[in-house]
C-alpha cells in the first residue's frame, strides 16, 4: 500500500500524474511530503485527507489519498 | 430582447408612482447588466452632491443577462447606490434567488427614489406591482421580516429586507435575503432605510426569451457538467468560503486583534473542519449552483440558525475580534444578520473600538462602564446592538471606523483601518503587495472581492514592488466585475477552475449579439472607468491620496505570525499606484486620462 497524492489545479503541473502513489509516504507529515515534491507548502491552500480537511502537521497513514487544492484566485484562462 | 427581462422598473416613493420602461438596447449592449446597469444610472441620474440618504439618491437593483438561467452560478443580483458611508460608489452584489424572480417579472432593473411617508414595501407580482404599508414589520429583524413576509404572501416571493440597522441609518448596513445572503457592503441597506423602504417581495413566472435555444441548452449542460467533474468541487463543496481560513493563517494573511497581525494562535477552533464538525446542517446555494457553498448552521450554543459563517465573518468577528470559538463567531453572525449589519465593517469597527480602549483613548466613561477587551463575545454582541441602535458608544461607530477614528483622534487614524471610508476586508496585506493594490483601488473602498490578487503575491514572490502586481490586480478588476455585470457568481471559475471560455458563447447564444470575451472584458473596463469618474465628481478633492493604504501599513510591522516584522513602506505603496494608473491610461493624480475615455466610449462625462 503507499498514499496517493492528488494535485488539483495549478498544482497538477508540478506533479508527474494527476494520482501520484507515494511507496514511502505512511508516517511522514504532510508538510514533509510536499517539501520531497519541492511544492511550495503556501501555495497548497488545503489538504484533504480522505475527503476532510487536515492540516500540514497531519501524519500520513498506509492507503489515505491526499488531496491538494491550490487557491488559484484566478487570472488568465 | 433576448436574454433580458425587458424593462426598467421605476417606483418613486415620495409620489407613489410606479412605471415600467422598456429596458433600452444600448444600455444592454454598452454595459451588459447588473453592476454596469447600476453604474451607468447612477452617474446619469442622481445628481452631483446627493445626500446619500436624501430622497434624491436612487437606488438600482440589476439581473443580468445570465441571471435566472440555467447556467451555473446564474444567481446574483447587483446592488448600486451613492454610499452614505464613503460619499462614493457603492456597489454590492447579493445571491440567493433574487435576480431569477426579478428577471421571470420582466424586470432588469428596480430603480427606487423618493422617501415614503410611512414603513414601506414594495409588492411585484408579475405585472401587478405595489407599494404596501410595512409598519407591521418595522423594527424587526431582516431575518423575521423575511420569514413574516413568506409567510402572509407565499414561499414563491423572493424577499429583501432590511433590518433595524438599515431603519437607524447605520453607514454600514445591509440588505438581506434568502435567510442568509446579503448586499453587505456600502451602506446599501441604509440607503433603502432613509426611505422608508422595508422590503422588497417579488414573484414572476414569465420565461425569458432566449436567442439560440438549442445552442444555449447545449453549452448550459456543458459548464453544469464541467463544474460537477471539477476536482476542486469536493473541497469547495464541502467547506465553502471557511476553507480559507488555516490558509491565510498559515501565510500569515489572517486579520487578528484590528489587523495588527496576521495570525491568530486559535485559529484551529474556526478552521472550514472544526465549523462542519460543530455547527453545519446542510450546504446551500444560491439559484442556478452546482456547487452549493453556502453552509447552514445552527449553534446549539447559543441556540440559534445562521447562514455561515463565511471566510470573511470569520476573519473579521473571528480573528480581528480574537473570538476562539466557531459557535461564538456563528452568533456574532447572527445577531449582525438580523440587525442587518455587514459582518466585514462591524467587525473592523468593533476591533478598532477595543484597540482603542486598551490603548486608553477611549474609556468607561464613553462605553457606558462596559470594558471593552479583545477575545469576548458578549463584547462584541454589545457593541453590535449598540450600533444598531446608535446608543451609546455606537452612534460614533455606526458612522464608520473612519469617523470614529476622527472622533476619537489621539492617533487613532493611523490604525484605522481602511480606505475611501470603507473598512478593510479580511486579509492583512503588509506583505502582499498585490492584495494591498487591490484594497487601495477598489472602487468601493477596502473591499476583497474586485481583485482577489494575494494567490498571485503567493506563487510571485511576496517582496516584489513589480509591474506585473499591478497588471495583475488591473487584470482581475476587469475579469472579476464582468461577473457582477453578467449577474452570475464568479466562484465556479475561481473556486472550481472553470474554463472563462465558456462564458462568451453562452451570452452570445442568449443575446444573439456576437460578442467575444475581450469584447465583454472592454464593457467591465469601461465600467471600471465610470465608476472612477464617478468618485471624482462626488469626492470634493479625490484623487490619489484616497487611494492610500491605512497608514498601519507602512508604520507598524505585524506583530506575529509568519509575517512578523512585515510592512509595506510609503515608497512602495506610492510606487505600486504609480505602475498601477500608468498601466491603466489614467494621469499621476489616478484621473482617466482623455484618450482612454474616448478608447471606452465615456468621452463627453
Amino acid at each position: 500500500m503507499s498514499v496517493t497524492i492528488v494535485p488539483v489545479g495549478l498544482l497538477r503541473p508540478m506533479l508527474a500524474d494527476d494520482r501520484l502513489a507515494l511507496a514511502e509516504a505512511a508516517g511522514k507529515t504532510v508538510a514533509a511530503v510536499l517539501a520531497d515534491l519541492k511544492i511550495d507548502p503556501d501555495l497548497v491552500a488545503m489538504v484533504l485527507i480522505n475527503g476532510r480537511q487536515a492540516s500540514k502537521d497531519s501524519v500520513l497513514d498506509d492507503g489515505d489519498t491526499v488531496k491538494l487544492i491550490p487557491f488559484v484566485g484566478g487570472g488568465r484562462r | 430582447m433576448y436574454g433580458y427581462g425587458g424593462s426598467i422598473l421605476r417606483v418613486n416613493l415620495t409620489s407613489g408612482e410606479i412605471r415600467r420602461e422598456p429596458l433600452p438596447q444600448e444600455l444592454a449592449r454598452d454595459y451588459l447588466g447588473g453592476r454596469g446597469f447600476g453604474a451607468f444610472l447612477l452617474y446619469r441620474e442622481v445628481p452631483r452632491g446627493t445626500d446619500p440618504l436624501g430622497p434624491e439618491n436612487r437606488l438600482y437593483i440589476s439581473s443580468g443577462p445570465l441571471s435566472g438561467l440555467l447556467v451555473a452560478g446564474a444567481g446574483k443580483c447587483d446592488v448600486t447606490t451613492k454610499s452614505p458611508l464613503t460619499g462614493g460608489y457603492a456597489g454590492a452584489s447579493i445571491g440567493g434567488m433574487l435576480t431569477a424572480e426579478m428577471k421571470y417579472a420582466g424586470i432588469d432593473v428596480i430603480a427606487i427614489e423618493g422617501k415614503a411617508a410611512r414603513p414601506t414595501y414594495l409588492y411585484i407580482d408579475d405585472d401587478r406591482v405595489e407599494l404596501r404599508d410595512a409598519s407591521a414589520y418595522w423594527g424587526k429583524g431582516s431575518l423575521t421580516t423575511e420569514k413574516a413576509l413568506k409567510e402572509a404572501l407565499g414561499e414563491s416571493f423572493q424577499i429583501a429586507a432590511i433590518g433595524p440597522a438599515g431603519e437607524a441609518g447605520v453607514a454600514y448596513a445591509c440588505i438581506s435575503h434568502d435567510f442568509g445572503r446579503q448586499a453587505g457592503r456600502g451602506g446599501v441597506g441604509a440607503v433603502m432605510g432613509a426611505k422608508n423602504l422595508k422590503a422588497i417581495a417579488v414573484r414572476g413566472t414569465r420565461s425569458i426569451p432566449v436567442a439560440q435555444l438549442e445552442r444555449y441548452r447545449e453549452l448550459a449542460r456543458a459548464m453544469y457538467a464541467a463544474c460537477k467533474a471539477a476536482p476542486g468541487l469536493e473541497a469547495w463543496q464541502k467547506y465553502g468560503t471557511a476553507g480559507v481560513t488555516t490558509w491565510a493563517n498559515e501565510i500569515g494573511a489572517f486579520p487578528t486583534r484590528n489587523f495588527r497581525s496576521g495570525f491568530f494562535e486559535d485559529h484551529s477552533g474556526l478552521s472550514g473542519e472544526t465549523m462542519r464538525a460543530a455547527i453545519v446542517v446542510t450546504d446551500k446555494a444560491c439559484f442556478g449552483c452546482p456547487s452549493p457553498c453556502g453552509k447552514y448552521s445552527y449553534v446549539r450554543k447559543h441556540g440559534v440558525h445562521v447562514e455561515g459563517p463565511e471566510y470573511e465573518t470569520t476573519a473579521l468577528i473571528g480573528g480581528n475580534c480574537a473570538l476562539a470559538s466557531i459557535e461564538d463567531v456563528a452568533y456574532a453572525n447572527y445577531v449582525c444578520d438580523e440587525l442587518g449589519l455587514d459582518t466585514i465593517s462591524a467587525g473592523n469597527v468593533v476591533a478598532f473600538a477595543i484597540e482603542c480602549y486598551e490603548r486608553g483613548i477611549i474609556g468607561k466613561a464613553d462605553t457606558g462602564g462596559l470594558e471593552l477587551r479583545f477575545g469576548d463575545v458578549d463584547v462584541v454582541c454589545t457593541l453590535l446592538r449598540q450600533i444598531a441602535a446608535r446608543e451609546g458608544l455606537g452612534a460614533v461607530l455606526a458612522r464608520g471606523v473612519k469617523h470614529a477614528a476622527e472622533t476619537f483622534g489621539r492617533g487613532s487614524e493611523a490604525f484605522a483601518m481602511q480606505v475611501k471610508g470603507m473598512e478593510m476586508s479580511g486579509y492583512e496585506s503588509r506583505h502582499a503587495p498585490s492584495m494591498l493594490l487591490s484594497y487601495m483601488t477598489c472602487d468601493v473602498g477596502a473591499h476583497h472581492n474586485r481583485s482577489w490578487a494575494i494567490t498571485y503575491d503567493i506563487a510571485r514572490g511576496r517582496d516584489a514592488v513589480t509591474p506585473d502586481k499591478a497588471a495583475k490586480v488591473i487584470e482581475l478588476q476587469h475579469i472579476r466585475p464582468l461577473f457582477d455585470c453578467l449577474g452570475a457568481c464568479r466562484l465556479q471559475w475561481v473556486e472550481l477552475g472553470l474554463d472563462l471560455g465558456h462564458y462568451a458563447p453562452i451570452v452570445e447564444a442568449i443575446t444573439g449579439l456576437p460578442r467575444s470575451w475581450e469584447d465583454l472584458l472592454t464593457i467591465s473596463e469601461r465600467v471600471w472607468n465610470l465608476t472612477r469618474l464617478y468618485w471624482f465628481r462626488e469626492v470634493p478633492g479625490f484623487g490619489r491620496a484616497w487611494d492610500a493604504p491605512p497608514p498601519r501599513t507602512y508604520l507598524e510591522p505585524v506583530e506575529t505570525g509568519p509575517t512578523a516584522g512585515k510592512r509595506t513602506s510609503r515608497e512602495a505603496a506610492e510606487r505600486l499606484l504609480d505602475m498601477y494608473y500608468e498601466q491603466r491610461g489614467w494621469d499621476r493624480d489616478g484621473r482617466p486620462t482623455p484618450a482612454k475615455l474616448a478608447q471606452l466610449g465615456l468621452a463627453g462625462l
